[in-house]
């Protein structure tokens, strides 16, 4: 050490620099400015991608939605540096450069590749994972991915979420590791393809296509940029010392949590080859010494013949996510801090692999929700501060693909995912529910659409979309309340698409936590009567008539009536719950005047007592 | 003798910047009064006064140009004391403010609350009726529902505003305009506003946030303005005040009065302002990066080929979604106070948390333990002990050696040298990050820009800032601690007039758009006959928000003709595709699409250009004030210690040296060169 504090007051300002040697010594061989600076760079570089993409994107799916990802992985496809995206996509990357490794001898400077199979590794096959090489003097060295949500894969239905195709071949295409570039060209012929089987292929397919392409070459740029300023073996340095800092970041965080083993299920509705729904069993093991977490997720029913099958890259992204969720956020989501997490999966089950020619087009939104429920929940069995309630899961019509004619234009055709969620976020010690949370697998991370905007862009009418009543899980820390979309076509028919969830099974609380209101999907018809639609359907909607979704409310943390009374009040003010909710689960009896609503302290202290909850 | 004055509000000090006739400036602080700003702001005008030997009466006669930045609505808000506001919206989408737009930062962090509405659940009410895409009513406005609704507001005894704001009003807004004369009807002491007026613009939760904010600001700003205007017309100020606005420009407070939501974080606004005009003056250059670091937090504006970007992204304390097309100035959380941290993986962190001014740096000894930049800065010897804010104020460097071998030497096990290097380069990157972001964002290679700054600390980064962007040329002012009152003095008078009306290229509809802006010219031509503007000294300019169809987010792109005819349009078109190409790296051959018309109307300020004078030049090389050992390329050098006070037009200073002023200290690394310009300023080639 080059110190002593008695030395100050004299000109000798800088510290002795006779000590500069012990600069390299430490654990990751690079100077710990360096480190700080390179982490800022890369992580500007993805940053860079993702904005790139988000701002000149096309469809609402990855523009609005933020339904993709921007990642720079290791040449060997181990993850280096991944962008807050979705974390449905996040940490899960690996297996598809990988796999283009393997089937591909010779990958050169100016190839792109196109991966959307789960079968080369990717999500599911409506996200389009473009990855390009990045070379340095001859040298291979990373991947640059950008991974996105399409709005359309030309399938045999107007959505890319395809609840009722048994296997892949009622899927549309899949691509395993095809080359789409070359010398930065497009393959014209694989291009012409995709234009000509997608939907809007000229358009807005080829559009969202272009901003991805130019978005991976950005990050391309940036990391030659950096290799030429810093040499490519400082850079090479640096990247094992990230991996390196990201493993010893998660084994202190795992030294930290109980030694415990713990078990959670959270059910899908019924599906198609699974009318009882589908179980989502998770054992989780931690073992602090031995600083790893083991996710078994083998105990898991055999795939079934429709869309609801999971892939390898969505049930590690589950498994992942329920263990970043209870960390120090500042921990690296790298390869160094996923390698202390074993994931157990089985092979042919509806969790964890599938087995070709498994069907999986809603592996990243539906059972994928229900993991991610399972796993964040299954933290919460440490006891607090531990763990997530679960949150709404599924595609309620309130997010579905919506089709049809635009008689403003010509009756120009409209394909398109409409996102107008709300509400659903799971209650956490500490913090009632996310409001805008979207869904399990999207965290909060995903935009909703402007009413305005959709009615612009599709030839429909919104006519309500807001929270509802009394639909909040409760608890100690209650749930976001679930939501409420109606919408209609104006003048032609038009299509919805959606595969609801949280109908038969919504979002269970945590901790003696209550249970979020459920989903649900109706048809209101021109006479204005309620016709119930079934939870995964494509429904036809007539001018006159609207389609009605409805999003579960978030479950709750904790017992409902250690709740602060006076955040019960506050929350009957806001019309959130009734004050017949507020005494009956909350135990806090309330009087209104007008629009305040006041305490009744007295009786709130008797009826909390009576009710064993002993606060106040 | 006449005096131009500018003045800044903040939260410890009112500063007051004056220049007079000949160019002399000077700058005046008081501590800020709060509960009664116009005081604080009288007591550094009389500072002012008594220094050019006049009384405050007198020397507010002579000042013809009086220039305010006011803080009263960005507090306001940030401290929850905006008046109590009532929402009326479209029945059915009550939440529009609760539900906001998504975008949670980090996906895994759940160790947070969700930002309550601006206006609560309780205060907003559905009223039935609704208007279509194209403004054709579907369902007529339900005027008892109205009325109640109205009256059940004004029947609170909290609520001292009403916001209006329904779907598609921007396009059609009899229903709201109907909803007004309601409230004036059933309660005309309330004020009120209505979104199509405050923000016509498409997107309701964007247009209902302006609009909730506004009118919770209404009373608080207008009666602020009476106040302080009184009160100076009462000591002897005749001219008209100016106030300065978030577009970038200033308007008098008649105007600002109806949209006082444009008064918000207008401060920082100044700052490409001041970037743009003193870079054209002084190097002929239109496009500037903007760089102002205090203590807690870094501003970043940019001026692309002399014109200063918009956003409509733009919050105020974090959560609240302003939505009127503002000079984009972000703000990231790092700067002196920024606190440096080892984590248990041995990898440092500078900030987010910071040190402030309370208890401050280590070597403020204050009670602050933590290393912070500032401490860094001084170990490395950039700063001076003994000449801390020009020895004002009394620092401990052996404190900061403490600091920074208890908490990043030692954990890191390097010696306190390399520890405050690495946080000096951590809190450097920071900064260069910031700045990326906005100009990516922008589509913008800053190798062709002049990096401008000001601040307390920007001097410290500023060459090896402009190294790491591979900027050419970096710009400073000699008056570091007041580069936004600078801005002031020199910005025009400013009003921009938006409307919506879709066109799209292949079906491009003429006639609606050209009306659209005839009527935009002529209320932007009434404005600058209110505002007395000189015919020679107008200029409107027009700007459109375009995309490609499908897209979502939209590029705003310059009018390049007053009126579109089917001969000019392509004109615009391809402009669209070139800023499209330029920010994303594509364009495609497809139709555009065109959103929001927007007409800026400028009144230029001649007076005060070229506001600062640096003195006679001086044949005499600048000598230095002293030397020091500083830290440069990896080791300890002995450099030059020069003092702004000597420097005069024309002088040079190369690196390694060190330049300190009262308010701010420039490190100029070997082989960069420093040059007085002759404005007084700072002129560094990196």
């Amino acid at each position: 050490m080059g110190d002593d504090a008695a030395s100050d007051g004299d000109s000798d300002v800088v510290a002795d620099k006779t000590d500069g040697d012990s600069v390299e010594d430490n654990d990751y061989g690079i100077e710990p400015y360096l480190m700080t600076v390179l982490s800022k760079k890369f992580e500007m570089a993805t940053r860079d991608m993702t904005q790139s993409l988000l701002r000149s994107a096309r469809s609402g799916v990855i523009s609005v939605a933020r339904d993709f990802s921007s990642a720079i992985t290791l040449f060997d496809g181990r993850q280096f540096m991944i962008d807050e995206g979705l974390p449905v996509h996040l940490v899960n990357v690996h297996f598809v450069p990988r796999r283009t490794r393997e089937l591909h001898d010779e990958i050169r400077p100016g190839d792109c590749f196109l991966t959307n199979s789960p079968y080369a590794g990717n999500t599911h096959h409506a996200d389009y994972t473009l990855h390009a090489p990045v070379f340095y003097d001859d040298e291979p060295l990373f991947w640059v991915v950008s991974r996105a949500h399409q709005a359309d894969i030309g399938a045999n239905e107007p959505s890319t979420y395809l609840p009722d195709a048994e296997n892949v071949y009622q899927e549309a295409m899949h691509f395993p590791s095809v080359k789409v570039q070359e010398d930065y060209e497009d393959r014209e012929d694989i291009v012409r393809m995709c234009k000509l089987n997608i939907r809007a292929g000229d358009t807005q397919w080829y559009g969202d296509y272009r901003a991805q392409i130019a978005s991976i070459r950005t990050g391309e740029e940036r990391i030659r940029d950096l290799c030429d300023r810093y040499g490519p073996e400082m850079i090479k340095q640096f990247s094992r010392a990230w991996l390196q800092y990201g493993e010893s970041m998660m084994r202190d965080e795992i030294g930290t949590l109980p030694d415990a083993t713990v078990e959670h299920v959270s059910r899908h509705d019924p599906v198609p080859g699974a009318e009882e729904g589908i179980p989502v069993r998770v054992k989780l093991s931690i073992d602090p010494d031995e600083e790893r977490i083991i996710v078994d997720l083998t105990d898991s029913m055999a795939n079934v013949p429709a869309g609801f099958n999971l892939t390898e890259a969505t049930t590690v992204a589950g498994a992942y996510a329920g263990v970043f969720n209870n960390v120090d956020s500042n921990t690296p989501r790298n390869h160094g801090s996923i390698d202390r997490i074993s994931v157990k999966m089985s092979k042919g089950t509806v969790v964890g692999e599938p087995e070709y020619p498994a069907a999986t087009a809603t592996s990243t939104t539906n059972v994928s929700g229900v993991l991610f429920n399972a796993v964040q929940a299954a933290f919460s069995e440490l006891g607090e501060p531990y763990g997530l309630a679960e949150g709404c899961t599924g595609i309620p019509p309130n997010a579905a693909v919506i089709s049809g004619t635009d008689f403003r234009h010509d009756d120009e055709p409209y394909v398109n995912q409409i996102i107008l969620r709300g509400g659903g976020g799971p209650g956490v010690y500490g913090h009632d529910g996310w409001v805008m949370y979207g869904l399990p697998g999207a965290a909060g991370v995903m935009h909703r659409d402007s009413v305005e905007i959709d009615e612009r862009k599709f030839p429909i009418l919104i006519e309500r979309n807001e929270t509802l009543q009394d639909t909040e899980g409760a608890g100690r820390f209650r749930g976001a309340p679930g939501s409420v979309c109606e919408y209609g076509p104006r003048n032609d028919p038009m299509t919805a698409a959606y595969i609801a969830d949280g109908i038969e099974y919504p979002p269970q609380g945590v901790q003696g936590g209550g249970e979020g209101g459920s989903a649900g999907a109706m048809k209101v018809t021109a006479d204005g009567d309620e016709v119930k639609l079934p939870g995964t359907s494509v429904v036809e909607i007539e001018p006159g008539e609207r389609i009605r979704g409805i999003i579960s409310g978030g479950g709750g943390y904790g017992d409902p009536l250690e709740r602060n009374p006076e955040a019960v009040r506050k929350d009957a003010e806001e019309g959130l719950i009734s004050l017949e909710r507020a005494q009956t689960v909350y135990g806090v009896v309330l009087s209104k005047q007008g629009d305040v609503v006041e305490i009744d302290w007295e009786a709130t202290r008797r009826s909390r007592n009576g009710d064993g909850g002993g606060v106040q | 003798m006449t005096f131009q004055l500018a003045s800044d509000i903040g939260g410890t000090f009112t500063d007051l910047f004056v220049c007079d006739e000949e160019g002399v400036t000077n700058s005046y602080k008081s501590p800020t009064t709060h509960g009664d700003l116009p005081d604080g702001l009288l007591t550094a005008i009389e500072k002012a006064a008594v220094d050019h030997g006049l009384s405050l009466e007198e020397f507010l006669q002579r000042t013809d140009r009086f220039v305010h930045g006011t803080t009263v609505s960005t507090n306001a808000i940030i401290e929850g004391e905006t008046d109590t506001t009532g929402l009326i919206v479209t029945e059915g989408f009550k939440d529009v403010l609760w539900l906001r737009d998504g975008g949670k930062e980090d996906p895994y962090d759940w160790d947070r609350d969700y930002p309550d509405p601006f206006v609560p659940r309780a205060l907003t009410v559905g009223v039935d009726e609704r208007i279509n895409a194209e403004g054709e009513c579907v369902t007529p406005l339900d005027e008892a529902e109205a009325r109640s609704a109205v009256e059940r507001l004004a029947d609170r005894d909290d609520v001292e505003a009403i916001a209006v704001s329904l779907l598609w009003a921007h396009v059609e807004p009899r229903h709201e305009r109907r909803i007004g004369e309601i409230i004036e009807d059933v309660a005309p002491k309330i004020p009120y506003s209505l979104s199509h007026e405050v923000n016509p613009v498409i997107r309701e939760y964007r247009r209902t946030s302006s609009t909730a904010i506004n009118a919770s600001l209404t009373r608080i700003a207008s009666s602020y303005l009476a106040d302080l205007e009184r009160r100076l017309n009462d000591r002897g100020f005749e001219e008209e005040l100016l106030v300065i606005t978030a577009n970038g420009g200033v308007l008098d407070p008649s105007e600002v009065r109806e949209t006082p939501i444009w008064t918000v974080d207008s401060g920082p606004t100044m700052l490409p302002v001041a970037a743009a005009e003193m870079t054209e003056a002084e190097l002929g250059r239109t496009d500037a990066i903007a760089v102002d670091m205090g203590g807690t937090s870094i501003d970043i504006g940019v001026v692309d080929d002399g014109v200063i970007p918009r956003t409509r992204d733009a919050t105020v304390g974090d959560d609240y979604l302003l939505g009127i097309e503002k000079i984009d100035v972000t703000s990231v959380g790092a700067g002196g106070g920024s606190i440096a941290w080892v984590d248990e993986g041995r990898f440092l962190h500078v900030g987010p948390q910071s040190a402030g001014s309370v208890p401050g740096p280590a070597c403020y000894q204050r009670g602050g333990t933590d290393p912070t930049v500032t401490d860094a800065a001084l170990v490395l010897g950039y700063l001076n002990e003994e000449y801390f804010l020009g020895g004002t104020m009394d620092v401990d460097r052996s404190a900061a050696r403490e600091a920074i071998r208890d908490e990043v030497a030692e954990p890191l096990d390097v010696d306190v040298g390399s520890a405050a290097h690495a946080i000096y380069a951590g809190a450097m990157q920071e900064s260069v990050n910031g700045i990326e972001e906005l100009t990516i964002e922008r589509g913008i290679d800053p190798r062709n820009y002049v990096l401008f700054g000001g601040g307390g600390t920007f001097g410290l980064f500023a060459v090896g800032i402009a190294r790491e962007m591979q900027a050419n040329s970096v710009f400073l002012p000699r008056e570091a601690g007041v580069v936004s009152s600078v801005g002031g003095i020199l910005s025009d008078v400013r009003r921009d007039f938006t409307a919506s009306q879709f066109g799209r290229s292949d079906q491009f509809d003429f006639d609606n758009v050209n009306d659209v802006l005839t009527t935009l010219r002529s209320d932007a031509e009434a404005f600058l006959d209110r505002m007395n503007v000189a015919d020679s000294n107008r200029s409107r300019t027009g700007f459109v928000s375009a995309r490609y169809p499908e897209q979502i987010w939209e590029l705003e792109v310059e009018l390049p003709v007053e009126r579109i005819t089917s001969e000019n349009l392509d004109a615009l078109v391809e402009q669209f595709h070139e800023k499209h190409k330029d920010v994303y790296g594509f364009r495609m051959e497809q139709d555009v699409e065109f959103l929001d018309w927007r007409i800026e109307a400028v009144g230029k300020v001649d007076a005060g250009k070229g506001v600062v004078s640096g003195g006679e030049p001086t044949s005499d090389p600048v000598t230095p004030h002293a030397q020091r050992n500083a830290y440069f390329d990896g080791g300890t050098v002995e450099c030059a210690v020069y003092r702004a006070s000597a420097l005069r037009h024309s002088d040079v200073i190369t690196g390694p040296a060190i330049l300190e002023a009262e308010n701010t200290t420039v490190v100029l690394p070997p082989e960069s060169e420093l040059s007085v310009t002759t404005g007084g300023n700072y002129r560094i080639t990196p």
